[in-house]
C-alpha cells in the first residue's frame, strides 16, 4: 500500500491532469468550431501589389476578408517598376503565379490591349461592378474590337482598388494665418505658395522632380491638361499627332518650373514623392501635389508633426480651363493562364472588396476606398475624412494620361526629358521638341495615324 | 594500355555533367539574348510575335542619346572608382601588414561595408546625402557652409554616386590586395633594408614592382564588376537628375524591362558583353606579350 501523502499527491495530480485534459478537449473544440465557422470555401490566391501610401489600409482590409471568410489572400509586395515587371512576367508565362493582379492605371492598357486578362463576367456571368463603385473614366471596361474602353460596349476586366488622383495638400493652418484664399489657378497658387516661402524653416511647394517608372511625369500632366494641352491630338477619335510641344505645354511646363524655382527648394530634380510626403508632414513644405493615398500619413501621429492641419484642394488651372488631376488609380484584374479555381477564388476577393460595408471598412482602416458608399455618406463629413470631399468634386475632373499600350515607352521618354529640363540640362522649349520627336517614333512604329506639331521656339 | 585509354575516357565523361551545366546557364541564355537583338517582340491576344528586323537594333545605338550618356558615365564611374579603390585597398592593405596581429580589429572593421546589403546602401546614403535631413549637410552646416544637393545637381550628382561605390567596393581590393601583400617574401624586403633603402624607397622598388601582378588583377577584377553598376543608381538616383547618373546598366534595365523592349534591350547588353570581352582579351595579349 502506498503511504497516504503518496496518494494524496497522486491523486491531486490526477485532478489536475484529469482538469487539463477536459480544458483541452473544450479549447479543441471551441477552435474546431471557430474553424468550421470560417471554414476556407475557395482556393488559396496570392496578389501581385506595389509597395506605396496606400498598402497598409489594402493589407488590413485583406485581413479582415481572410477573417471573415476564413479564405487566404498572399501578398506579394514590390516596388512601383518591379510590380509591372512582375505582372508580365506572370501573364506571359504557360501558368501565373498570381490569381490577381494590382494594374496601374497608366500600364492596364497593355494587359487589356495583350489580352492577358479574363473578363469578368467569363468567370461569373452574373457578376457586376458594384453600382456604387467609382468608374473612373470607364476604365474597367475595354472593347477589344475598337481597342478603347468603353463603359457601354465594353466588357467588364477589372475593379478598381485604389483611386489614385492627385489632390493639393495644403496647411489650412497657415493659409488661415496669412488670410490666403484657396486659389482657382496657377498663378494664384504661385502667388500664395511666395507668401508662404520662407526657406530653410519651410518651402511654399515642393515640386516632384525626380526621374522614376513614372514620377515627374504624372505631376506635369495636371499642369498640362488644365492650360488646354495634351498628349496626343484626338486619341479617343483615333488622331495620335503628337501635341505635347504646343505652346499650351510650353506654358504649363513654364509655370511648372517657376512654381518649384521661385517657391520650392533650390533643385527639385531628386525629390520624389516619398520626399513630398517626408517633407509636408514634418512641416518642412506648405503645400505639394500628392495622390489621395497619401491622406493617411498626414494625421497619423506617428509620422506626422502637423496632425490635423492639412487641408485638401482641388488642382488649380488655368483661366478658362478645368481643373485636370490625373488618373493614377489601380485596377485588380485576374490573369487568364490560371486554374478556373483561382480565378473563382480571386473573383470572390472582389466581390467582397466591392461591397459598401467593406469599402467603408477599408476607409476606416487607412486605406483609399473606391466606392460613393464611402466618399458621399456621413462617414466622408468625419473630421479625419476631410480629403473624401474634395475626392468628389475632383473624380469627375480627372483624366487618364493615355490608353495606348505603348504607355511604358512614352513615360520613358517623358520622365528623362521632364527630369532633364527641371534639372536645367535642357530648355523647355528644346526639351519638348524632343520629346514629341520621340513619342512620334514610339506611336509610329506602333502603327497609329500620328505626327508632330512644328517645332517650339 | 586499355588503362590508359579508359583514363582519357573518364575524364571527359567526369567532366561531362559540369560542361553542361555551364553551356545550359550560360551559353544557352547568351545565345537566346543574341536571338533576340534581331528582333521585335510584342504581345498581343495572350501570345508572342517576334519579327526578324536584322541590325536594326544595333543601329538605334548610335541615336539613342541616353546610351551615349550611359556609356560616357560608367566609363567616368569605373576609372575614378577603381583607381581610388585600388589605391585605398592597397593603402589599407600594407597598414594591415605593418601592424600585424593588432590589425585584427582594423580588417573586421574595414570589411563592414561590403557586408551590408546593397538596398541597405541606398538607404543609407540616400538619408546622409538629404539636404534636409542628411547627417552631411549637418556637418557641412556646422562649417558655416550651405547645404548641397549632393543627388538633385548634376554637377555633383555623379560624383557623389562613386564615393558610395568607392565606400562599398573598397573593402574588396582591400582582401585581394592583403592576401598578395601577405605573401610577399619578407628576405627582400629586409635585404633592401640592410642596404640603406629608405621605407618609400623600399616600396617604390621592391613591394610595388611584386605586387603589381595583383594590383593589375585588382583593378581588372573591379573594373568588370563597376562596369556592371546598378543597385546604387537604382537605389539613389534613378539615372538621374538629367542623364547625370545614366550608366548602362541602367539604361539596359530602362530599354528592356520598363519600357518592354526586349529586343533593343538584347542588343544593348549583346553590344556591352562583346565590348568588355574585348577589353579583357587586348589586356591578356598584352600581358601575355609582356611577359614574354
Amino acid at each position: 500500500m502506498r503511504n497516504i501523502e503518496g496518494q494524496a499527491g497522486r491523486h491531486w495530480w490526477q485532478r489536475a491532469a484529469l482538469s487539463m485534459r477536459l480544458g483541452l478537449v473544450a479549447l479543441s473544440l471551441a477552435l474546431g468550431l471557430s474553424g468550421v465557422a470560417t471554414a476556407r470555401t475557395v482556393d488559396d490566391i496570392t496578389l501581385v501589389i506595389n509597395q506605396s501610401p496606400w498598402l497598409d489600409g489594402f493589407a488590413k482590409l485583406v485581413g479582415v476578408y481572410e477573417k471573415e471568410t476564413g479564405n487566404k489572400v498572399a501578398l506579394d509586395v514590390n516596388p512601383y517598376a518591379g510590380s509591372l515587371e512582375k505582372q508580365r512576367n506572370a501573364v506571359r508565362a504557360n501558368t501565373s503565379e498570381y490569381a490577381l493582379l494590382i494594374i496601374n492605371g497608366i500600364f492596364y492598357a497593355e494587359m487589356y490591349h495583350g489580352g492577358f486578362l479574363e473578363p469578368l463576367q467569363n468567370i461569373d456571368p452574373n457578376f457586376k461592378l458594384d453600382p456604387q463603385i467609382y468608374s473612373f473614366d470607364e476604365t474597367p471596361y475595354y472593347d477589344a474590337a475598337k481597342k478603347t474602353v468603353n463603359a457601354k460596349t465594353g466588357k467588364l476586366m477589372t475593379v478598381p482598388v485604389n483611386p489614385n488622383i492627385t489632390l493639393m495638400f495644403y496647411r489650412k493652418d497657415l493659409y488661415e494665418q496669412k488670410g490666403l484664399k484657396i486659389p482657382e489657378t496657377w498663378d494664384q497658387l504661385l502667388a500664395n505658395a511666395k507668401a508662404l516661402n520662407d526657406p530653410p524653416k519651410i518651402y511654399g511647394i515642393v515640386q516632384r522632380g525626380a526621374r522614376g517608372a513614372i514620377s515627374v511625369t504624372w505631376d506635369f500632366f495636371p499642369y498640362l491638361m488644365s492650360y488646354g494641352g495634351s498628349l496626343f491630338a484626338n486619341e479617343k477619335g483615333g488622331d495620335f499627332t503628337v501635341t505635347l510641344n504646343s505652346p499650351q505645354a510650353l506654358a504649363a511646363l513654364k509655370m511648372y518650373l517657376q512654381l518649384a524655382r521661385e517657391a520650392g527648394p533650390k533643385n527639385v530634380a531628386s525629390v520624389d514623392q516619398a520626399e513630398q510626403i517626408q517633407l509636408l508632414v514634418t512641416g518642412r513644405a506648405a503645400q505639394a501635389v500628392l495622390p489621395i493615398a497619401a491622406y493617411a500619413q498626414m494625421d497619423d501621429p506617428n509620422k506626422s508633426a502637423v496632425v490635423g492641419k492639412i487641408g485638401y484642394m482641388n488642382l488649380p488651372h488655368a483661366p478658362g480651363f478645368p481643373s485636370a488631376p490625373s488618373l493614377g488609380h489601380w485596377l485588380a484584374g485576374i490573369p487568364k493562364n490560371i486554374t478556373n479555381a483561382k480565378k473563382q477564388a480571386a473573383l470572390a476577393f472582389l466581390a467582397w472588396f466591392q461591397q459598401p460595408r467593406n469599402q467603408l471598412k477599408y476607409a476606416e482602416l487607412g486605406g483609399s476606398p473606391v466606392s460613393a458608399a464611402a466618399f458621399e455618406s456621413e462617414f466622408a463629413n468625419r473630421p479625419e475624412n476631410r480629403y473624401m470631399k474634395t475626392v468628389v468634386r475632383a473624380l469627375p475632373m480627372a483624366r487618364q494620361l493615355w490608353t495606348v499600350p505603348e504607355g511604358a515607352q512614352i513615360v520613358a521618354v517623358m520622365e528623362v526629358g521632364l527630369n532633364r529640363i527641371v534639372a536645367g540640362e535642357l530648355d523647355p522649349a528644346k526639351g519638348l521638341n524632343e520629346m514629341a520627336a520621340d513619342i512620334e517614333k514610339i506611336v509610329a512604329a506602333a502603327g497609329y495615324k500620328t505626327g508632330k506639331l512644328p517645332q517650339l521656339k | 594500355m586499355a588503362i590508359q585509354q579508359y583514363n582519357k575516357k573518364i575524364k571527359y565523361v567526369i567532366l561531362a555533367p559540369a560542361v553542361l551545366f555551364l553551356v545550359a546557364l550560360t551559353l544557352l541564355p547568351l545565345l537566346n539574348l543574341v536571338l533576340v537583338s534581331f528582333n521585335q517582340v510584342s504581345w498581343s491576344s495572350g501570345r508572342s510575335t517576334w519579327r526578324f528586323v536584322g541590325f536594326a537594333n544595333y543601329l538605334k545605338m548610335g541615336a539613342d542619346s541616353l546610351l551615349g550618356a550611359g556609356v560616357r558615365n560608367t566609363a567616368v564611374l569605373v576609372v575614378v572608382a577603381t583607381s581610388v579603390q585600388v589605391a585605398l585597398g592597397l593603402g589599407l592593405a600594407l597598414m594591415c601588414s605593418a601592424l600585424g596581429r593588432r590589425s585584427r580589429l582594423y580588417r573586421a572593421l574595414f570589411l563592414l561595408p561590403i557586408l551590408v546589403p546593397g538596398i541597405i546602401i541606398g538607404a543609407i546614403w540616400k538619408l546622409m546625402y538629404s539636404p534636409q535631413f542628411g547627417v552631411i549637410n549637418q556637418i557641412i552646416g556646422l562649417l558655416g557652409f550651405d547645404p548641397v544637393e549632393w543627388l538633385g545637381s548634376p554637377a555633383t550628382a555623379l560624383g557623389a554616386v562613386i564615393v558610395v561605390d568607392i565606400w562599398h567596393w573598397t573593402p574588396f581590393t582591400f582582401l585581394l590586395l592583403l592576401a598578395a601583400v601577405e605573401s610577399l617574401p619578407v628576405d627582400v624586403a629586409e635585404a633592401a633594408k640592410i642596404d640603406g633603402a629608405s621605407t618609400w624607397q623600399e616600396f617604390r622598388h621592391v613591394t610595388l614592382p611584386m605586387l603589381m601582378p595583383a594590383i593589375a588583377a585588382t583593378a581588372a577584377f573591379r573594373a568588370i564588376t563597376a562596369s556592371k553598376v546598378f543597385d546604387e543608381i537604382f537605389l539613389l538616383t534613378a539615372g538621374g537628375p538629367g542623364t547625370s547618373t545614366e550608366v548602362i546598366s541602367y539604361t539596359i534595365y530602362q530599354r528592356m524591362f520598363v519600357q518592354d523592349n526586349a529586343g533593343y534591350g538584347a542588343a544593348i547588353s549583346v553590344a556591352l558583353i562583346f565590348a568588355v570581352a574585348l577589353i579583357i582579351v587586348v589586356m591578356l595579349t598584352r600581358r601575355t606579350r609582356e611577359a614574354a
